[in-house]
């Protein structure tokens, strides 16, 4: 194993806990004491929340520069703590080469398992509903709405849609099939039902990881992160306002 | 009573929300998450004497915020896992929600003051994770004996 090599799998990971919704302040942390403890000089390493590019000098004097786009990202926890613990593994030089490799590999080629993903979406929303106050025909509802935003979400996804339509036309889906239950007769709180599924929604990771980024000194990252939570609050409240319009509430 | 079922609703509802979010095989981060996010509602509740809404939602967002720091510390595990999953209890869900029906309706007095709400909320939400993050990364300088040089 040269010294490239072993930067490509470094990147890897870089890239990796980018994409799955790491703060960008681990990020950097975690990619510097990885360079370091491998005994190369010059690190610098900056990143975005899009983006991050690497530069170092090789053993031999040789500059090394790396940057990487991403370009979806899809939060994963699980992969996040994973990534975690093979980046403190590495910097204390405890793993082998090898075992890197098939670690990332790993990560890399898990399969989503959407079963439960689709059993998330529907026992939240009906978990949170009653949260706000909904009764036992409201929380039915409610699932029926996650189990549907699950494949909307699903699909708009695969389309690429961007944040702030994908956001909209969520919020869209939810509220209609809530005012269509209220207007025929099936449930009587359609706001209960409507908050409920709306959590699902809300920005919650871009509020915690904006904060968390700035806090750390990432003041660019962190407004990114933020402005994106804010744009995501504005097109809920775009989306749900439109179908009430239409609804007549 | 009415508390009981609240909580719970918040706990089952966190652990759908791990789900959501892919926490698949370390299903004790997601119970721990959970848990942190029933009992930051509760908390919520409990100072609801206080009448003061941003005050409730800081407390509760510090105590989630930190005692997420300590787990993470305890699991050697990124402290976000937790935050993520136990802050949605105390997320202006129903702010927004309010602020639009407001809105539509025309009521404009009532779309401002809830408009108002919902940021002074977020902000409450934003001050504790900021507080509960900052005193940890004091925490951790001062036990490392990393202090900066001043210049």
């Amino acid at each position: 194993m040269n010294e490239v090599e072993l930067l490509d799998m470094i990147n890897e990971i870089g890239y990796l806990l980018l994409k799955h919704g790491a703060e960008i302040y681990r990020v950097e942390e975690s990619l510097r004491h990885m360079c370091e403890a491998y005994n190369f000089e010059d690190i610098e390493v900056f990143a975005l929340p899009t983006y991050f590019t690497i530069s170092l000098k090789l053993s031999d004097g040789t500059p090394y520069h790396y940057s990487k786009v991403i370009h979806s990202s899809h939060i994963h926890l699980d992969h996040v703590h994973e990534l975690n613990q093979l980046v403190r593994e590495m910097s204390n030089q405890q793993i082998t080469y090898k075992e890197i490799k098939n670690r990332i590999d790993y990560i890399k080629n898990t399969k989503l398992d959407l079963p439960l993903i689709l059993f998330g979406y529907m026992f939240s929303s009906a978990m949170f509903c009653m949260f706000f106050g909904g009764g036992i025909k409201e929380m039915l509802v409610a699932a029926s709405i996650g189990f549907v935003l699950f494949y909307v979400v699903l699909a708009m996804e695969a389309l690429a849609i961007n944040s702030i339509v994908r956001t909209i036309l969520a919020s869209m889906v939810i509220a209609t099939i809530a005012i269509i239950a209220y207007k025929i007769g099936l449930i009587v709180k359609f706001d209960a039902t409507i908050i409920g599924c709306l959590m699902i929604l809300t920005p919650g990771i871009a509020i915690t990881n904006s904060l968390r980024d700035m806090i750390g000194g990432n003041l660019v990252s962190g407004t990114m992160r933020l402005v994106e939570a804010i744009l995501i609050a504005a097109s809920i409240a775009i989306g749900v306002g439109i179908v009430m319009v239409i609804g007549g509430i | 009573m009415d508390i009981l079922i609240h909580c719970l609703a918040a706990f089952f509802g966190c652990f759908g929300f791990s789900l959501i979010f892919r926490v698949f095989k370390n299903i004790h981060f997601a119970l721990i998450g959970s848990i942190l996010g029933a009992l930051g509602y509760f908390i919520y509740v409990c100072l609801s004497f206080t009448g003061n809404v941003y005050l409730q939602t800081f407390v509760g967002m510090l105590v989630v915020a930190l005692l997420s720091e300590m787990f993470a510390r305890i699991l050697k595990a990124p402290a976000t896992i937790f935050i993520i999953i136990g802050c949605f209890p105390l997320v202006p869900g129903s702010g927004i929600y309010n602020t639009m029906l407001y809105a539509v309706q025309g009521y404009d007095d009532l779309f401002i003051s809830s408009l108002l709400q919902t940021l002074g909320i977020s902000m409450s939400i934003a001050l504790g994770i900021l507080i509960s993050s900052t005193i940890l990364q004091v925490y951790k300088r001062i036990k490392n004996h990393e202090f900066e040089q001043s210049e």
